[in-house]
């Protein structure tokens, strides 16, 4: 019972043979695979989605400079295109990790369909799901780690020391001259092994699963870390309550305690207050505004096109030209847009205070910390979708203009205008900085688990054995 | 007997240190997911109500208009925050909070809840009725799975029950008495629900709380009788803590996550994209082979030979209200296939929810509740469809005016406020308890076989007890 080989069957027998916390790293394990398989299947499906967005934008672009070389009146007149018949969607490109961990893509908007209209007009679009499933969550293999891995670890763990004492073992391995600390370590080391191994396969796997490649094996490196310190945050934690001369289920109900606390409790806690503390601005108050506003776009429209008419008496009855008409149109949409430009940044500011209240009190709970983590390194943080909002919406100014000054300058659309069309590239927020953002968490997450982890070293020395 | 062996498990449960630290804990969450819930559901039930009366005062004070422009103006339709939504918000943070009703188009509801939560709210939510799903029952487990297994591990329960204690004496006492104590914790939790609905709607929803707090305390039973029963059969406390707490987690988490990914997986409901895409083929199609251009040649030419006439303006009506209701006709059509397909799509997803919840009373019990309380996803959609036809009715109303009211060929004719006036107002009436339970018939199903199955189970332990005990 001295070497390390030893100990690794011995405590690979003790915990085959009670069950539980054996079967249930089996199940987190399949779990996680399972979780990668559907997350891959969600990205595949967006990818699809998206791809058949862009291929049908380019084709009615083409179909539209063709047009326009031909001189058909819907094709070249700018406001037409602009305001009622291109839609442009700008996509957010999608990272191979984000089969991972979901975070909030399925509630924020992965693409925008965007005209030359006023932004209030694709900012608050939403993708038909089941509401049914959102208010469930959703099922990635980031909820199986954080939520489900620690139960697993607790149930391998929560006996490690108190157990063997509880049945005499230790007493047993001092009465033959075996140091009880080294003898400790050494079990606490071969738990920690059966442990690690099956996780350390299981996310390997689950990375094939989802599909990451080489490109992304930076990123996914610094992912399945994180996990593994959350886990060994958890073995220490277990530890650390092993190191106190309590019984085996009064182990197990403070570390169930610990659980409920730090990965139900406090972050519903934390929501609640940063809810509360800084709540989102009314979209009751959004919709009533952009009423009163459109009304308000549509009476000067209307008084403009009496205007119109008195100015061109010998149109009367007829219609506006198409220039006039558009004109008329463009400037409703830049009153609207003025008018709700306000509210909408209410909207931004309100949601940016938040995330950064929460960035605060992640360090309250390691799963937080951990949540924070992988969804920044997943690209499916809150922040990202801030950048992607504010690239779209500076892109969408461009898009505008572009129509704009050929309406105002009545310049008609040639076949090489469509080809001159701004484009949208997301500008993805550098890695360096990503890293740099989860470097802390990590840092105290490393440090917690090591003062836990010496706590426990220390206390060991002083165990009684009985 | 009973009587004793129930007042015993009370007085060493409320002695116990453990016990009341888990109390405080449950009190302080439940009341901080109350009160919050409370100031909540006040401010948005007043804020909806506000803003349904302004779009309507808006719509009334429009001015002179020509009655097509009025329904391209159009109405909203706001979603009334319902009182018991407080205690249960269900799923109403993911649909939108209103439906914008204009001429010939069916809208989304717009304005999720759930755009502006923070990434946190995916842990879950700490709504009242989440402390009573997820964490009552932890509560419960912590107060009972030492019931039986370590009286056995020291050797008492052999005592007790040679003492001529009967085994269902023992165990009904045990059962009474936690349940008193999990009882006493829960009290001023429930008391304070209670009030805090009688002080936002009187007493129109205290049917609701009722049945409300008669489906928490069937589930409560459950739990408590399955962790006495895992406490009686298991060897170790250890053990049945380790098993109880599996069940826990799997139930209350892992089930309804997974049901509802598989669901998804299984019957993938369409882009919004795709959707529009669809809707406009048809539109431009129309659905039966027959283009709408046609159509309305075919009306044309039916009203010149009923009024045997050869010119639109030579009829008595404006042709052109024709016209709209015609496309409105096509458009009511399609929306109705396609919203109809993509209700069939989630309901096959909630098919398969609905049957995980057989694995799961959590799902079970979160169903009725939802159902109950006014949030679930079908009440979601009775909203939706409720002011679907709100909006195809003013619709019809503007189309024959400008059809009975106009000259053909007018095109500057305008309505006013009488008109606006007669599309009424919209007030979705929400459905009735009777509704609400018979739509609740198989979680209720699910309920009855997991307590017959959790008696019959509890009956099986006492006949063996004697056997258990050693």
């Amino acid at each position: 019972v001295t070497g390390f080989g030893a100990t690794l069957r011995n405590e690979l027998r003790l915990v085959v043979r009670e069950g539980v916390g054996i079967a249930a790293l089996a199940v987190v394990v399949l779990l996680l695979l399972l979780a990668a398989f559907s997350g891959r299947a969600t990205i595949d499906q967006r990818h699809e989605a998206a791809a058949q967005l862009v291929s049908e934008f380019e084709q009615l672009r083409e179909a539209l400079a063709q047009q326009a070389a031909r001189g058909t009146k819907s094709a070249v007149s700018p406001g037409a295109v602009g305001y009622s018949v291109l839609v442009q969607p700008v996509v957010l490109p999608l990272h191979a990790l984000e089969a991972l961990s979901l975070g909030q893509s399925d509630l924020l908007a992965d693409h925008y369909l965007i005209t030359a209209r006023g932004a209030h007009q694709f900012l608050n679009r939403t993708e038909l799901d089941n509401p049914l499933r959102l208010a469930a969550g959703n099922f990635d293999a980031m909820f199986v780690l954080v939520w489900l891995l620690p139960l697993v670890v607790i149930a391998l763990a929560f006996d490690v020391v108190s157990g063997d004492r509880e049945r005499g073992v230790l007493a047993m391995a001092v009465a033959q001259g075996v140091e009880p600390r080294g003898f400790l370590l050494r079990k606490c080391a071969a738990r920690a092994t059966i442990l690690a191994v099956p996780l350390i396969a299981g996310l390997a796997l689950a990375a094939l699963i989802a599909g990451i490649g080489a490109a992304d094996l930076a990123q996914f490196a610094v992912w399945a870390l994180a996990v593994l310190l959350y886990a060994a945050f958890w073995f220490a934690l277990a530890l650390g309550i092993n190191a106190w001369p309590r019984s085996s289920d009064r182990n197990a109900v403070l570390l169930a305690g610990a659980w409920l606390v730090l990965v139900v409790v406090l972050p519903a806690l934390t929501n609640l207050l940063v809810t509360t503390l800084v709540p989102a601005p009314s979209r009751v108050e959004l919709t009533t505004e952009l009423r009163e506003a459109t009304e308000a776009a549509d009476r000067a429209a209307a008084s403009a096109r009496e205007q119109y008419f008195f100015d061109h008496p010998d149109l009367q009855g007829g219609e506006m030209d198409d220039y006039a008409y558009y004109g008329s149109v463009a400037r409703s949409e830049q009153s609207i847009a003025a008018a709700m430009q306000p509210l909408l940044e209410r909207f931004d500011t309100q949601a940016q205070a938040q995330r950064r209240v929460i960035r605060a009190m992640q360090y309250l709970s390691p799963a937080m910390m951990i949540f924070e983590t992988q969804s920044r390194i997943a690209g499916t943080s809150g922040e990202r979708h801030a950048e992607f909002r504010s690239q779209t919406e500076r892109h969408h100014a461009g898009w505008t203009d572009f129509f704009r000054t050929r309406l105002d300058a009545r310049q008609p659309l040639g076949a090489e205008d469509y080809a001159r069309l701004p484009a949208f590239d997301f500008v993805e927020p550098p890695w360096g900085g990503v890293l740099r953002q989860v470097l802390l968490p990590l840092a105290v997450l490393t440090v917690l688990t090591v003062l836990l982890l010496g706590v426990a070293v220390t206390r060991l020395r002083r165990l009684s054995v009985i | 007997v009973i009587g004793v062996v129930a007042a015993k498990e009370l007085r060493s449960s409320l002695r116990d240190g453990r016990v009341r630290i888990g109390a405080f804990a449950l009190l302080a969450l439940g009341a901080a997911a109350l009160a919050s819930a409370a100031v909540r559901f006040a401010d948005l039930s007043r804020e909806r109500a506000a803003a349904q009366a302004m779009v309507e005062e808006q719509w009334v004070g429009q001015g002179e208009k020509n009655p097509h422009a009025a329904a391209h103006y159009g109405l909203y339709a706001f979603r009334p925050a319902l009182p018991l939504a407080f205690f249960d918000p269900g799923v109403t943070a993911f649909e939108g909070i209103s439906i914008w009703l204009e001429a010939h188009k069916r809208n989304f509801a717009t304005g999720r809840p759930a755009d502006d939560m923070t990434p946190l709210a995916r842990f879950g939510e700490l709504s009242f009725a989440f402390v009573l799903q997820a964490l009552a029952p932890l509560a419960l487990i912590l107060l009972g799975y030492t019931a039986f297994a370590s009286e056995r591990e020291n050797g008492t329960l052999r005592q007790v029950l040679s003492t001529g204690v009967a085994p269902w004496q023992l165990f009904v006492g045990k059962f009474l008495g936690l349940g008193a104590a999990f009882l006493l914790l829960l009290a001023p939790l429930l008391a304070g629900a209670v009030a805090i609905l009688v002080v936002a709607s009187g007493t129109a929803w205290l049917g609701e709380a009722a049945v409300l707090l008669a489906l928490y305390g069937v589930y409560f039973a459950m739990v408590l009788a399955l962790t006495l029963v895992v406490s009686a059969r298991v060897a170790t406390a250890q053990n049945a803590l380790m098993i109880l707490l599996g069940f826990w987690a799997v139930t209350t988490f892992v089930l309804p996550r997974l049901a509802a990914d598989v669901g998804r997986l299984a019957s993938p409901v369409p882009t919004a994209a795709e959707l529009t895409k669809q809707i406009e083929a048809d539109m431009a199609t129309g659905l039966d082979g027959e283009s709408p251009a046609a159509r309305v040649e075919q009306r044309r030419a039916a009203l010149f030979a009923l009024y045997k006439v050869d010119s639109e303006q030579a009829l008595p009506i404006n042709f052109q209200g024709i016209v709209f209701g015609l496309q409105d006709e096509l458009g009511n059509a399609v929306y109705d296939k396609h919203f109809g397909a993509l209700a069939r799509a989630i309901d096959a997803q909630v098919d398969v929810y609905e049957a995980a919840s057989l694995l799961s009373p959590r799902m079970a019990v979160a169903q009725i509740s939802q159902e109950i309380s006014g949030t679930s996803l079908i009440q979601q959609r009775d909203f939706a469809d409720d002011a679907e036809v709100f909006r195809r009715r003013v619709m019809d109303l503007l189309n024959r005016d400008i059809t009975y009211n106009s000259r053909p060929g007018e095109t500057d004719y305008r309505a006013g406020g009488q008109l606006w006036q007669q599309a009424g107002e919209f007030r979705y009436a929400p459905q009735s308890l009777r509704d609400a339970l018979a739509r609740s018939a198989a979680p209720f199903t699910v309920l009855a076989l997991w307590s017959a199955g959790l008696l019959a189970l509890a009956v099986a332990t006492v006949r063996r007890l004697r056997r258990l005990a050693t």
